[in-house]
């Protein structure tokens, strides 16, 4: 019966869901995660960063309080890591403390998909936060964005396909998060924060607030599969 | 003052010597470095067969003259200098003394029951590339030669064929029975000359063949010199000279000849006595897929509709198959009893070859929008031009289809079939100083570039820093919102951009980064210029 356990265990990482426990034990056999490039977050989060699979929600009402910037770093990395594993090997190491990949993770290299974004993405700024943007794909499907981010996420192209909607019909959201499970991608849908009182399929939901002084984001972590509600600050 | 059609080497040299002999003789094997150009007597052998159509413009519209009740005497006429004038007409018409070059009235004084057409240049260039369409059956190398002649080089052809003479009459027979063309030939090693003995058609129906390049210049000598269809002015001021042959051309002294007619005429008798080597450009097929399908019954509903052109796409991958191109353009024509045609263009981001799959999926997403006026009576399915694919290497241990890129077209044509062709795009940096201007929407780029595509190599030639980059929003508004800026408190700045005054855009802002009572950071700025209405403006966030 033990090894039966173990077995299964072994065969459905991913599909098998299990309490955080500390130590490094389980951290192998837990889903690939991507750094999010900041230490205090990465600690909080189960598998020590972005959930590669299953979707991620960010909650969040305000603009302009570093909402794309808090994942700006791990796309940096899905850019970098892609002409890393093209150029040379081994690959450099990277800028970020918390970023450096497994080599089994190398070649996630893909189109990173804004799919309804509210403004423009400025190409000069993405540029400057380190991402290649010959790699992004802008797709602008108001009215039909879970479809949009349903067909990116299923084709296999994306690296990471990020969407902003509020899809009110759970139908669609489940169907989104079957879609982000299944795929590699990195799955991160933005919703305004009145849609935390609703329940979600979503793997991993973080409530965004400014602090109003500085530069600093408060995170907090709504629901994290595996982790524990927590509020983060980070200082930009 | 050495003759235009001096043998280099005096003496006659026998053919089978000549390949091996000459090369040597002007330049030793070992000087055959890198400005070796291969000189008209080393390089392989040409055999170029010229076909003329000396009644092009008759043949051009015989479907038309066909269609005459009652068999008229015809002429083509064309519209020159504020007259209609006879440009080709029938043997008999010409019997009665009608000549190229006469008025209408004239020709209609001669001829009372002359029916007149118009001559039509597209028909004739069709003729002419159905021509070189033929040709590509009998050899590869294919070169047209407007108004009227076709080369195609046969010296690899002639074994197969069984002879030049076969060849010909082969050729002949096919262009009679499938165009209805008259054909004039001629086998030369030179196609300029080829053409020459085709137009001047000198020994009736038999063509001309020379098999040899020395012999070109003897052979050419008696041609008149209206077959080089030189300007008017150089012919006549020959004839006054007295010189009314190529073969009397070609003694005059080079240097004076090339003074008073000009170099293009020397060169043109260069290439004509096989001195000097001619490239031909290549035609090319340009072929398109049509086919079409009677509905029957009428088809009204779209989803019955994609069965229907089930049968159609494979027919287009077979024929796609057999060439081994690709299409990246494809129409469905929708025939209905009396509203207009309904047409339903599929554009994919790279050409693709035969994938009934994917064209079908395309084809599902637009017939599923697409509300048809009537029932439909026929479909045709059209393909744009026909593209050459490019070969791909395959990696042996790619393991993840999305580091090769490969399912990304599939993407972008599935999104832009429901959302529009701009609703889909990548975004590129442009060296620039006006924010608006510093970005722009392209086509997305299919493979990713492996070096050039890094921000590095950009901001490298333009002294951005990605630091001064980073203090620009994340998010751009298309069109700057009025603010007010009482509640904002202004973190940094000003930055004074001011540029643009050559193309009508000019801007004189003051930016800052400011933050608003709710923490959140904006991109503002004031406008410098003394305008009426609002001075400050909200370009970007900071998201």
């Amino acid at each position: 019966m033990a090894a039966s356990i173990e077995q299964l265990l072994q065969q459905n990482s991913a599909r098998l869901w299990r309490a955080r426990e500390p130590g490094s034990g389980t951290a192998a056999a837990a889903p690939a995660s991507l750094p999010t490039g900041y230490a205090a977050l990465d600690r909080c989060l189960p598998g020590g960063g972005w959930p590669r699979q299953g979707l991620i929600e960010i909650l969040s009402d305000q603009r302009g309080i570093g909402e794309v910037r808090l994942l700006l770093p791990a796309l940096a990395a899905l850019c970098r890591d892609h002409d890393a594993a093209a150029d040379v090997y081994p690959p450099p190491r990277s800028a970020h403390a918390g970023s450096a990949m497994l080599p089994h993770e190398r070649g996630s290299g893909g189109w990173i998909a804004w799919v309804s974004p509210p403004y423009r993405p400025y190409a000069p700024s993405l540029a400057g936060w380190g991402i290649d943007v010959a790699r992004m794909l802008v797709v602008n499907s108001a009215g039909t964005t879970e479809w949009a981010m349903d067909q990116a996420l299923r084709s296999e192209a994306c690296s990471a396909v990020l969407g902003w909607a509020n899809p009110r019909d759970p139908q669609s959201l489940r169907r989104l998060q079957l879609a982000a499970e299944a795929s590699r991608s990195l799955a991160v849908l933005y919703r305004p924060l009145q849609a935390g009182l609703t329940p979600s399929p979503a793997v991993l939901r973080l409530a965004l607030l400014g602090n109003g002084v500085d530069d600093g984001l408060q995170v907090r972590i709504v629901k994290s599969r595996g982790g524990r509600p927590v509020t983060v600050s980070l200082g930009h | 003052m050495a003759p235009l059609a001096r043998r280099p080497h005096g003496g006659r040299i026998t053919p089978a010597l000549r390949p091996s002999l000459e090369p040597v003789q002007q330049h030793g094997p070992t000087d055959r470095g890198p400005g070796y150009a291969p000189d008209a007597r080393t390089r392989p052998r040409e055999l170029w067969l010229a076909i003329h159509l000396p009644e092009l413009l008759l043949d051009s519209l015989r479907d038309a003259v066909r269609a005459l009740p009652g068999q008229p005497p015809v002429a083509v006429v064309d519209l020159e200098r504020n007259g209609r004038i006879v440009r080709a007409c029938e043997a008999r018409v010409q019997a009665a003394g009608v000549r190229d070059g006469m008025s209408v009235n004239a020709a209609l004084a001669l001829v009372p029951g002359l029916h007149t057409l118009a001559r039509d240049p597209r028909r004739e260039h069709q003729l002419l590339e159905a021509v070189a369409r033929h040709g590509v059956r009998f050899t590869p190398r294919v070169s047209l030669e407007p108004p009227d002649g076709v080369l195609l080089e046969v010296r690899g052809s002639l074994r197969l064929f069984g002879g030049a003479r076969q060849l010909c009459t082969r050729l002949q027979q096919e262009l009679a029975a499938a165009l209805g063309a008259t054909v004039r030939f001629a086998i030369t090693p030179a196609p300029l000359a080829s053409l020459w003995f085709a137009r001047a058609g000198l020994l009736g129906s038999r063509p001309v063949f020379v098999r040899n390049r020395d012999e070109l210049a003897a052979r050419l000598a008696p041609l008149p010199l209206g077959c080089t269809r030189w300007p008017q002015r150089p012919i006549d001021t020959l004839c006054t000279m007295g010189v009314r042959t190529v073969g009397e051309c070609l003694r005059l002294p080079r240097d004076g000849f090339a003074r008073r007619f000009g170099h293009d005429l020397l060169a043109q008798l260069d290439r004509a006595t096989g001195r000097v080597q001619e490239p031909r450009a290549a035609y090319a097929l340009a072929e398109k897929f049509a086919a079409r399908r009677d509905l029957e019954p009428e088809i009204g509903d779209t989803a019955r509709l994609e069965h229907a052109l089930q049968p159609l796409l494979d027919e287009l991958c077979q024929f796609l198959r057999d060439r081994g191109r690709g299409v990246q353009a494809l129409e469905v024509q929708l025939r209905h009893r009396d509203a207009p045609v309904t047409r339903v263009r599929l554009r994919f981001v790279q050409p693709i070859g035969a994938q009934p799959q994917r064209m079908a999926e395309l084809l599902r997403e637009r017939l599923a929008r697409l509300v048809l006026p009537q029932a439909a009576r026929n479909v045709r399915l059209v393909s744009g031009p026909l593209i050459d694919l490019q070969a791909d290497a395959i990696e042996l241990f790619a393991h993840d289809r999305r580091e090769s890129g490969e399912n990304l077209p599939l993407l972008v044509e599935r999104l832009r079939a429901r959302l529009g062709n701009a609703a889909v795009h990548g975004i590129e940096c442009v060296p620039e100083h006006r924010p608006e201007a510093a970005w722009r929407a392209v086509e997305p780029a299919l493979l990713p570039k492996k070096k050039s595509a890094r921000p590095t190599t950009r901001t490298a030639t333009h002294a951005i820093t990605p630091e001064s980059r980073r203090r620009r929003p994340l998010w751009l508004l298309d069109v700057p919102e009025p603010c007010a800026v009482d509640r904002l408190v202004l973190e940094e700045g000003p930055e004074c951009i001011e540029s643009g005054w050559w193309d009508g855009h000019d801007v004189a802002r003051d930016y800052y980064v400011a933050r608003n009572p709710q923490g959140s950071r904006l991109w503002v700025f004031r406008n410098r210029r003394e305008v009426a209405g609002p001075r400050w403006f909200v370009h970007g966030w900071f998201a």
